[in-house]
């Protein structure tokens, strides 16, 4: 299994300030290949800013990103999601005047016809909403438009793909659902969640990251998590 | 008359435009910052304020100044409520989105450019100065009445800066601005701050009309140039930033009155569209501006 | 996919067949030759604003840049119709990728504010340039120079397939563009432009593209018109010449192929109607302007589309 614990995904002292706050600080983190990775932490960590830095919606005020081998600080972030990072927003964003059809088919690229219409098939079949292809996606329910999002992702073929808290608003049985689909992504590409769920992310999650004001503070796997003192005294101050 | 007593008339004759520009800007720039809504009719309710203050003195016999310190009170006050009305009738159903209310002020525009017309007429008519005295400059003499209109704005620019930073409105206000969901969540009553905003904004341009006019004739289709000049100095100075508004106002209004005395007030745009260029190449959000637009 | 085809083509023969059987009167004739020009420009205005989601101010810059590089090649330097109408397509490109690159570095308000601010800029220096461009009074281009493959243009009937010719051209561009991968992204972008460059495309690059087709097309609009009309002028570069296609595509219905055709014919003749009554055009300018953003936001095409025909383009 050596050969599936290379590093896809790493940073070096990655920080952003926001006009004199530190929204994250000199993180050093790093993924492997077709882990499943959680990154937690308590309201306001850091962690949506951490992940807008890796696939460059924000620029980092100081440190690197390294990705499949190669730098990609500098790069804009359509050239990051070319590369390889797929990105799925906390909010729902889909072209809610767009059919589903013509959602998934924007995300992907520079692929013949053919091929492009048997992806899209694919993924729509893989999340259940092969029935609804043609229906305009801003009629569909939310849950069905979280789905969407998550076969964007999936039609984007992504080396990694960032899910930004995809169970927010869900029930419970959406959730199983979810994390049965997760499983099955982790078989092709690496994802990195970000998630409060926390049977979630226990129960999917190979690797843990939690993040507090933005700096790492813990990571394991899910029983070092569970133990860590530091953890526990991050999320039971945040409750004071 | 050599060079420098010349610049030194033509920098006079910037700061009248410069004083007039920066209260019109003023007025964008406060319904931006507050409601970020772009009000296309704002040059408009500056024409509005010049023709009421042309029937307001033809109405007042005598002493010209009567007739100015009575524009001078019922004028803003006119115009004000009707950008409330308008606001009232029409904005506000739109929810303030950026995009239909940009068309509907548009549309506004043109309704009171039409009835300016219909009820106007289409000459530019003249304002009697309220005092007519001038100043003898050794180089040459200088309308005493100029310096009032100086001066005036800097005292409605204090002022408005002191209601702005020091009084309770002003706070609510900053408050909006700065979020106005939270703002609600603590009982400020938007949508009556949005209506007042609006007023004022409007009010203030008003006041430079009412100003102006005894300088310039009121006209109905004089709205198009000062608009033009503020939409050029809220972008230089960062739309919604009121600092930065005031700066850019003063440098625009400055070199818009120097330029227009030396060579064409046609040139002058042309050149201060030039300057837009370099601020959008190098500072696209304006030079004062933080907040991305 | 093909009844929309068989729709926009059907549309194109029906302005065909109403000329060739001879169903216009002169005057309709010639108000016909007249819209048809200016909702290729409405056509131009709409890939940017329907498709894109840019709201232009500024309209009138591309649309005067086009009439007044052929208006003035010809009049100055006897350039004959193919000549300048190629000007005019590489001036109006040119100038829209300037006007793009510098508009596109504001977003959201700012960029309608820039838009407005450099069309009003090019007004006042076509008046301030008066030796050249004769200001506000315009010139005349003369009958003779407006001979096309030795084809009258000032003719009323090769004056109206000319038009018709040029709109057609325009409208299938933009049922092409409708269509393809490439426009796809445009209305993505109009839809949520975080998403669309979240999903890796140069959401920039694409704007700027936009920028570029919408303002040629708005250039070859006004040098057509200047050309078939023969008057060259300074009020088509004022505000209202930007005001007026986005009047039209928001009546017609924005992102909609038919749109700025079928508003451009409706308020042509609301005003055309209403000039009987009264000669104040700005009112029913601005009570439309209200009235479609108060209560019919997506026009009539759009409205169409949205209840009963979803596969109009």
């Amino acid at each position: 299994m050596d050969i599936l614990n290379d590093e896809l995904l790493y940073t070096e002292n990655l920080s952003k300030n926001f006009q004199g706050i530190t929204a994250v600080d000199k993180v050093n983190f790093k993924i492997n290949k077709n882990e499943i990775r959680a990154l937690i932490g308590p309201n306001g960590a850091g962690k949506t800013t951490f992940v807008s830095l890796l696939c460059g919606r924000i620029r980092a005020s100081k440190g690197k990103v390294f990705f499949n081998g190669s730098d990609i600080s500098n790069l804009p972030v359509y050239k990051r999601i070319s590369s390889g990072i797929g990105y799925t927003f906390q909010i729902t964003a889909i072209f809610s005047n767009l059919t589903v059809y013509e959602n998934v088919a924007l995300s992907i690229k520079n692929r013949r016809d053919k091929e492009k219409r048997s992806i899209i098939f694919e993924v729509l079949n893989k999340v259940g909403l092969l029935d609804r292809v043609s229906q305009r996606s801003g009629d569909l329910s939310y849950g069905h438009q979280r789905l969407l999002e998550l076969a964007m992702g999936m039609a984007q073929r992504p080396k990694l793909l960032i899910l930004d808290e995809p169970t927010q608003g869900l029930s419970d049985l959406e959730i199983e659902n979810f994390k049965k689909l997760i499983k099955d992504f982790s078989k092709t590409m690496t994802v990195l969640l970000i998630e409060h769920n926390m049977d979630v992310v226990m129960s999917i999650a190979d690797k843990i990251t939690v993040l507090h004001f933005g700096k790492i503070i813990s990571e394991g796997d899910k029983h070092s998590i569970q133990s860590d003192p530091l953890v526990q005294k991050a999320y039971l101050g945040d409750q004071c | 008359m050599e060079l420098g007593p010349y610049l030194l008339f033509a920098s006079l004759e910037g700061l009248v435009h410069a004083a007039v520009l920066s209260l019109i800007a003023l007025g964008l720039s406060l319904v931006f910052g507050v409601m970020r809504i772009v009000n296309v009719a704002h040059g408009e309710f500056f024409m509005l304020g010049a023709i009421i203050t042309w029937w307001v003195s033809s109405f007042v016999s005598g002493n010209p100044a009567i007739g100015f310190l009575l524009a001078l009170l019922v004028v803003p006050i006119i115009v004000g409520m009707t950008a409330v009305l308008s606001d009232w009738l029409i904005l506000r159903h739109l929810k303030y989105d950026p995009e239909a209310t940009i068309i509907a002020t548009i549309g506004i525009l043109y309704i009171i450019q039409q009835f300016a017309l219909m009820t106007f007429g289409p000459d530019a008519k003249p304002v009697e100065q309220p005092f007519n005295i001038r100043l003898d400059l050794y180089w040459f003499g200088f309308s005493a009445y100029k310096f009032f209109v100086i001066f005036s704005a800097i005292i409605l620019l204090l002022a408005i800066w002191l209601v702005m930073s020091k009084t309770k409105f002003g706070l609510i206000l900053r408050a909006t601005q700065l979020d106005s969901e939270t703002a609600q969540a603590f009982g400020i009553p938007i949508s009556r701050v949005y209506n007042i905003v609006f007023g004022l904004g409007a009010a203030i341009a008003a006041v430079g009309a009412v100003l102006i006019v005894p300088i310039q004739q009121a006209h109905y289709l004089m709205g198009g140039e000062p608009l033009l000049l503020a939409f050029i100095v809220v972008i230089i100075g960062g739309l919604g930033s009121l600092k930065g508004t005031v700066a850019a106002a003063i440098l625009i209004g400055m070199s818009d009155g120097i330029i227009s005395v030396f060579f064409s007030p046609n040139i002058a745009k042309i050149l201060a569209t030039l300057l837009v260029v370099v601020v959008l190449i190098i500072k696209p959000n304006g030079l004062f501006g933080t907040t991305k637009t | 996919m093909r009844k929309d085809i068989i729709l926009h083509l059907s549309a194109l023969l029906f302005l065909f067949l109403l000329e060739i059987l001879g169903i216009f009167s002169e005057y309709h004739q010639g108000n016909f030759a007249r819209i048809l020009v200016l909702a290729a420009y409405g056509v131009g205005y709409n890939i940017l604003f329907g498709y894109t989601g840019l709201l232009s101010l500024g309209h009138a810059l591309f649309f005067s840049a086009g009439l007044y590089a052929s208006g003035l090649s010809i009049y100055h330097l006897d350039y004959n119709i193919e000549q300048s109408l190629f000007l005019a397509i590489c001036i109006s490109a040119l100038i829209s990728l300037i006007i793009g690159f510098l508009a596109l570095r504001t977003i959201g308000v700012s960029f309608m504010i820039v838009t407005l601010m450099f069309s009003q800029i090019a007004y006042l220096s076509i008046l301030y340039f008066g030796s050249i461009t004769r200001g506000d009074e315009g010139f005349v281009i003369q009958q003779s120079s407006r001979v096309f493959l030795s084809m009258d243009l000032s003719n009323p009937k090769i004056r109206y397939y000319s038009a018709l010719l040029i709109f057609s051209l325009c409208m299938l561009i933009n049922l092409w563009i409708a269509k393809s991968p490439f426009g796809r992204v445009l209305v993505a972008i109009r839809e949520n432009s975080d998403r669309a460059l979240m999903l890796g495309y140069n959401v920039k690059l694409y704007k700027l593209f936009s920028i570029i087709i919408s303002g040629t097309i708005s250039g070859l609009a006004g040098a057509c018109y200047g050309i078939l009309f023969g008057y060259v002028g300074a009020s088509f570069a004022a505000v209202s010449y930007s005001i007026f296609p986005l009047l039209w595509v928001l009546i017609g219905g924005a992102g909609t192929v038919l749109g700025p055709l079928i508003g451009a014919i409706f308020m042509f003749y609301l005003i055309d109607y209403a000039s009987d009554i009264t000669d104040a055009y700005m009112i029913i300018v601005g009570v439309a302007l209200l009235f479609v953003t108060l209560f019919a936001r997506r026009g009539i095409i759009g409205e169409l589309r949205f209840r009963y025909y979803k596969w109009i383009s």
